[in-house]
């Protein structure tokens, strides 16, 4: 049972709550797409899912299916189900204006910060709140249209996704695409 | 010091303080001062953090380091950069070689307290924090010096304790003006085991110590 089905443009953010239980699944619709994607738990948007404590429980710089990935106060946040890709990154930092402004020169660009950052606004969520990102098929060998991956909520959560905007640099093909946010009863 | 064009920079007065085992003190340091913390007793990490004095928004991120130098560990001549990827000091001394910028710091003993470990941390950070007259928004994430985590081929990490002796040491030369958080956290026996948190010097100084002698 599909409880929400978001498409989500190249470039710009989107938010689905998930209750525990729930699968949250990712789809990069055309491939090659990089998609930013954090998230906070409802009861408390200051506990975000956390690189550092997830980098501390697995002791790896990539996350396969079976691990879990924690929140910031070490607590598990969700456990990956199901990946068609197998290698993502969740080392690098949101790109944001100055990302743009500091290494290319270009003001005014969107960037994943400022995407994730708005949909959370209206949760309380300060952007210096906003947790540092998984960047889902970043990092891989390039992903194909179709490529998912499944996370199961283990806590009541807001889930955030920014297909990345970046279009100067060779990630996303030069051209952001759409991808698919979906959450499903677990 | 310094070698700018026209001698406009005016530096604050040199300093001393300590941070003690499990503490964590808050000071500032001007640009172009040099920042220089001994691990006094050896083994012990040391939690970093610094915010721009002008703008608590602003502050030192272990993310943005990585990626501004395309290296997973701290190693001498790297710029530490903030969040808004200004560099905010260089490490230009180094006696121990390696500096983590990938963990948390918890505090979490043998494990049985993990959950709320990171938080009690943080809270500890803030009030320092707070002392020196900042309201931190978020407590960033921690550089942690002399902590020894192995990258290895495969891209498992692999903890390998607290690589400075007695006396190990890093001078940064600071490029921004900031308020610098310095924490001698207490154990995390997942990434380093001893006993009790021993004590940090530190050294907020204008000169390098044999620059210094000279004049």
């Amino acid at each position: 049972m599909i409880l929400a089905e978001l498409l989500v443009p190249g470039g710009y953010g989107r938010a689905a709550q998930a209750p525990s239980g729930a699968l949250v699944t990712i789809v990069d619709l055309h491939g090659q797409q990089a998609g930013d994607f954090v998230a906070v738990a409802v009861a408390d948007v200051t506990e975000g899912l956390s690189g550092i404590e997830t980098r501390r429980h697995i002791r790896a710089l990539h996350f396969k299916t079976g691990d879990q990935l924690l929140s910031s106060r070490g607590r598990p946040m969700f456990e990956v189900v199901a990946d068609t890709i197998g290698v993502h990154d969740y080392t690098v930092p949101a790109c944001d204006p100055t990302r743009y402004e500091v290494d290319f020169g270009v003001a005014g660009h969107r960037n994943c910060l400022e995407n994730m950052a708005e949909p959370l606004r209206r949760f309380g969520v300060d952007i210096l709140e906003v947790p540092e990102p998984f960047n889902l098929f970043q990092s891989s060998p390039p992903s194909r249209a179709g490529d998912s991956i499944t996370l199961r909520a283990l806590m009541d959560v807001i889930c955030v996704l920014s297909p990345c905007p970046q279009d100067i640099i060779p990630g996303n093909g030069l051209s952001p695409t759409d991808m698919l946010l979906r959450v499903a009863k677990g | 010091m310094l070698l700018l064009k026209t001698a406009t920079l005016s530096l604050p007065p040199e300093r001393e303080l300590a941070v003690a085992g499990g503490a964590v003190e808050t000071f500032p340091v001007a640009a172009g001062q040099l920042l220089t913390i001994t691990d006094v007793a050896g083994g012990q990490p040391a939690a970093l953090f610094a915010v721009a004095v002008d703008d608590p928004r602003h502050f030192v991120s272990p993310h943005h380091t990585r990626v501004f130098s395309n290296s997973f560990l701290l190693r001498l001549g790297m710029r530490v950069v903030t969040n808004r990827r200004r560099p905010a000091m260089v490490l230009g001394r180094d006696s121990v070689g390696t500096h983590d910028l990938m963990m948390p710091v918890t505090e979490a003993g043998d494990g049985s307290t993990y959950i709320g470990a990171t938080d009690r941390f943080r809270d500890k950070v803030r009030a320092a924090f707070a002392r020196s007259r900042v309201d931190l928004v978020r407590v960033p994430d921690p550089i942690n010096l002399f902590l020894d985590v192995a990258v290895n081929d495969d891209g498992s990490l692999t903890p390998r304790g607290v690589g400075s002796p007695p006396g190990g040491a890093v001078t940064f030369r600071v490029v921004m003006d900031l308020i610098v958080g310095l924490a001698a956290p207490l154990p995390d026996r997942s990434l380093w085991t001893k006993p009790a948190a021993t004590p940090f010097a530190v050294r907020v100084h204008n000169f390098p110590p044999e620059q210094r002698s000279e004049r």
